[in-house]
């Protein structure tokens, strides 16, 4: 027992000097920021960016922590998204509205692989990407791709639409109070800051995605209502609370009702889960209006958003 | 867990020595730390207290005695905040009445941290009484130092909170029931009582204290003490329990009654409102290795590897050395209240762990839930390091010592860089085994807490914000509170002018303050401002914590 003991003291005393020395080597010799993206890496990057972005492109950041390379970017170049490494090839391609480009920040560019421009980069692969082109920066690399991820045309997309919703208001009985719109992506219904129908982004299943933010309010009953591209034959509507209601103890579910020139194509109940609720409803010839109405029993903490879109595929 | 040495002279030296160095370094560093959501809550808390002095002030001067106590002057007070009780409050609202309003000396925010760097002050005296009595001088000596160098500790013990103090608390009450178990005089047991009733008004926490070590007696108690004392009939039992359980009962808890005045008045209602508040206490969302802690139950590992990965390694290295020690005394015990003993130690170091590690107890957020036994196992393992030290190293006592102080040294330096870099952001430290900030990053660990992390960008916005502009300040994202901007602005850290607003469409600037499920406000900034280009960046070692974003369009 006692040599025992003194076997455990000589081991402690050993892990303490191997911690003090592992304490140096970490936090002394510049370690700990190994990994940071160098300044050359983060001013390609920008450069890059500013000069080869368009409106509505995507870009995808590897290195998602270290974000200084953001300070070289001129305005207009956003949305940037963290969350390269649970991308997968759906998502992103959901994220397209149209024709947009995704962009791909990578840390530690292999050189073999920027000489070989269609090589196999892992996140090209993973995400089914056709590259455009490879740019080197820095120690890090740009790739500009576009998917392969076979889309169908969209002809109506919630969120990259919202500012051209036809009308947005709550309806309470008999009276209407109307939502003002304030900017090309926005809807302001009060002075309460959470009281809008607009652009965010939130997680869907756990990929982050443009979405309408779209906060129903107790007693009355939030209608937006949009105009039906020609051609439009199906609907997809997901919808889901966002992340920030997580800890809420209301569990009163949103309800949402779908129609099209007054005829109902979806109804349903969202329930208080994060899991995504993915409907889908062919849309009659000819039809000509859709009006998305969302209600809810008791409205704390409702953080409900909604994505989805038109196509003129069945 | 024997007492192996006495106060002496040299000691009130030392010991004086490490509190007010302790004190110092908390108090002039505690404008480098932005305000934490709680403190918001507890600053207001503050001025009700305050308010409250001054109305006892003058109601004593207009002899109007019995209204001081009154239902409705109490509620008027004590009604804020009342799911915390007030010990806490009742002392920074005491602070604000000396040295802001009488003396003006300190901005009001300023006050209540002082009260912060008090106990922060009165931990180090305890570490260093624990640590002379029970091991020695050098462990005394040492343990407060590589306490205080533990970036969350150094950060929590600036914060106008109840952490620190119920660590104090805690700690104390498990040491001063050895001291109990020890002596049978009455007035240590009483006083022991008497101090946890202070430590019941500070933060629930202690309220297990009783629990575990009453079931933790009785179970020494079945299998030991009714044998050796011989009294083990009906009223043999009663008798052999520790007169500090009956001090509990009979000083603890009217103490702790006298400290809440609100409990005063429809008691029975209050308390149980009290008690269901952290009986069903909402969880805090947390990433851990990339998965959202949303809803339990909740992995046990949790606290387990948070502590793992949070201490700075040779502290680390302390807690287990402890841990062992404690375990060891309790095999080597050959009396019965000696096992008791150790087993206290063991209990106050690990439980507070092991009750947030229950899938079903919600995460609250930080390491600050469960650190309340760290100065227990700190203080026992630094003294394994140096008995183990002392025996391998062949030469006379003098330069034993010496040796032996020249390795800790060398280990206080070793972290010093870590505290530097997270001097500002304490909460967000992670140790090297995850591979620093960056590692943690990596894994998708929790990054920061509780929207406070903003001192490295008030410079930029006190500088480039125009009169009146508008900051969001991302309340409702776990960014930063309102009552704490406030207290902000109070303390002269951010301009008086600049409004804080929860409205992203109608800001000039915006703060970020990053957390995974967050995220997206990022997007949300830039979609509303026309750019992701910020103004100033929090980071450490390149790990991005919070950034100022200004509208340009």
């Amino acid at each position: 027992m006692k040599n025992q003991s003194l076997l455990f003291e000589k081991i402690f005393l050993a892990l303490f000097i191997l911690s003090i020395v592992s304490t140096f080597i970490f936090w002394w010799t510049g370690l700990s920021k190994r990994n940071a993206l160098d300044p050359e890496t983060e001013r390609k990057f920008a450069e890059i960016l500013n000069e080869n972005f368009k409106s509505g492109d995507l870009v995808f950041t590897e290195n998602d922590w270290d974000l200084d390379f953001l300070k070289g970017l001129k305005n207009g170049v956003l949305p940037i998204f963290l969350d390269l490494k649970n991308a997968t090839e759906k998502s992103v391609a959901m994220m397209k509205n149209g024709e947009e480009r995704v962009f791909l920040l990578l840390a530690h560019g292999d050189d073999s692989i920027r000489e070989r421009e269609h090589a196999e980069n892992p996140y090209v692969k993973k995400l089914n990407l056709k590259v455009l082109k490879t740019f080197k920066a820095g120690r890090g690399e740009v790739v500009m791709a576009e998917t392969l991820f076979k889309t169908v045309r969209k002809t109506l997309v919630f969120s990259r639409d919202i500012g051209k919703a036809k009308r947005i208001a709550f309806l309470d009985g008999e009276k209407s109070e109307e939502c003002r719109q304030v900017s090309a992506t926005k809807w302001q219904c009060s002075d309460e800051s959470w009281n809008y129908v607009g652009l965010t982004t939130a997680f869907f299943n756990k990929q982050q995605k443009q979405a309408v933010w779209a906060h129903p309010v107790s007693g009355k009953t939030l209608e937006i209502v949009f105009d039906i591209p020609e051609n439009s034959r199906k609907l997809y509507f997901n919808s889901v609370f966002a992340e920030s209601v997580y800890h809420s103890k209301n569990r009163a579910p949103v309800n949402v009702e779908i129609l099209a020139d007054g005829n109902t194509l979806l109804k349903y109940a969202n329930p208080f889960t994060f899991r995504v609720t993915e409907k889908s409803s062919k849309i009659p010839e000819n039809t000509r209006e859709l009006v998305i109405r969302l209600t809810v029993s008791d409205d704390r903490q409702r953080h409900f958003v909604f994505n989805g879109y038109l196509t003129d595929e069945l | 867990m024997n007492f192996r040495n006495s106060f002496e002279k040299i000691d009130i030296l030392l010991a004086a020595t490490v509190t007010v160095f302790v004190f110092l370094l908390i108090f002039l560093t505690s404008d480098a730390i932005g305000f934490v959501r709680d403190e918001g809550f507890y600053m207001k808390a503050a001025i009700n207290m305050a308010d409250w002095y001054e109305s006892i002030n003058s109601d004593l001067s207009s002899g109007e005695f019995s209204k001081i106590f009154s239902k409705k002057e109490v509620d008027k007070y004590f009604n804020y905040n009342s799911e915390h009780p007030p010990f806490m409050k009742e002392l920074f609202g005491l602070s604000q009445f000396i040295f802001t309003r009488k003396l003006g000396v300190l901005s009001a925010p300023m006050s209540a941290r002082l009260v912060a760097a008090v106990f922060a002050a009165l931990t180090a005296l305890v570490i260093y009484i624990f640590g002379l009595i029970f091991f020695s001088r050098m462990t005394a000596s040492v343990a407060p130092f590589l306490f205080f160098t533990m970036p969350h500790i150094f950060f929590h013990s600036h914060l106008a909170c109840f952490d620190m103090p119920i660590l104090f608390f805690w700690s104390s009450t498990f040491i001063l029931y050895i001291f109990c178990l020890k002596s049978n005089r009455t007035s240590l047991h009483a006083l022991t009582a008497l101090f946890f009733a202070f430590g019941m008004a500070t933060k629930h926490n202690v309220l297990f204290i009783p629990i575990v070590l009453f079931v933790s007696w009785l179970f020494f108690y079945a299998f030991s003490y009714r044998k050796e004392s011989g009294k083990n009939s009906f009223t043999g039992f009663f008798k052999a329990i520790p007169k500090i359980f009956y001090f509990m009962v009979i000083i603890s808890l009217p103490v702790y009654f006298l400290i809440w005045p609100r409990m005063w008045f429809n008691t029975f209602d209050r308390l149980m409102t009290y008690a269901e508040f952290h009986g069903k206490h909402v969880n805090y969302l947390n990433y851990y290795f990339g998965t959202p802690l949303k809803n339990g139950p909740f992995p046990f590992s949790f606290p387990w590897v948070m502590t793992f990965f949070t201490t700075p390694t040779p502290q680390l290295v302390c807690f287990f050395a402890g841990t062992f020690y404690f375990c060891r005394d309790f095999l080597k015990s050959e009396k019965a209240s000696g096992k008791e003993a150790a087993f206290a130690m063991i209990t106050g170091s690990l439980f507070p762990i092991f009750l947030i590690a229950l899938p079903s107890v919600p995460i609250f957020g930080g390491i600050k839930h469960w650190f309340t036994g760290y100065p227990l196992m700190l203080t026992a393992g630094v003294f394994v390091i140096e008995e183990s030290a002392k025996k391998l190293i062949k030469t006379n006592n003098f330069k034993k010592s010496l040796i032996v102080a020249a390795v800790f040294l060398i280990a206080a330096v070793s972290v010093v860089p870590l505290n530097i870099k997270f001097a500002k952001r304490g909460a967000a430290f992670y140790n090297e085994l995850i591979g620093g900030a960056q590692g943690a990053a990596e894994m998708r660990m929790q990054r920061n807490f509780w929207g406070y992390d903003m001192i490295d960008l008030a410079e930029t916005l006190n500088r480039e914000a125009p009169v009146k502009a508008k900051l969001y300040i991302m309340t409702g994202y776990e960014g930063l509170n309102q009552n704490s901007f406030k207290y902000m602005q109070e303390a002269g850290l951010i301009r008086n002018d600049i409004k804080a607003t929860n409205a992203l469409n109608e800001a000039d600037f915006a703060l970020f303050f990053y957390e995974k499920q967050n995220e997206h406000i990022l997007n949300n900034i830039a979609y509303e401002f026309g750019t992701v280009r910020p103004l100033a960046v929090s980071s450490t070692d390149s790990v991005f914590y919070s950034a100022l974003f200004r509208r340009e369009k």
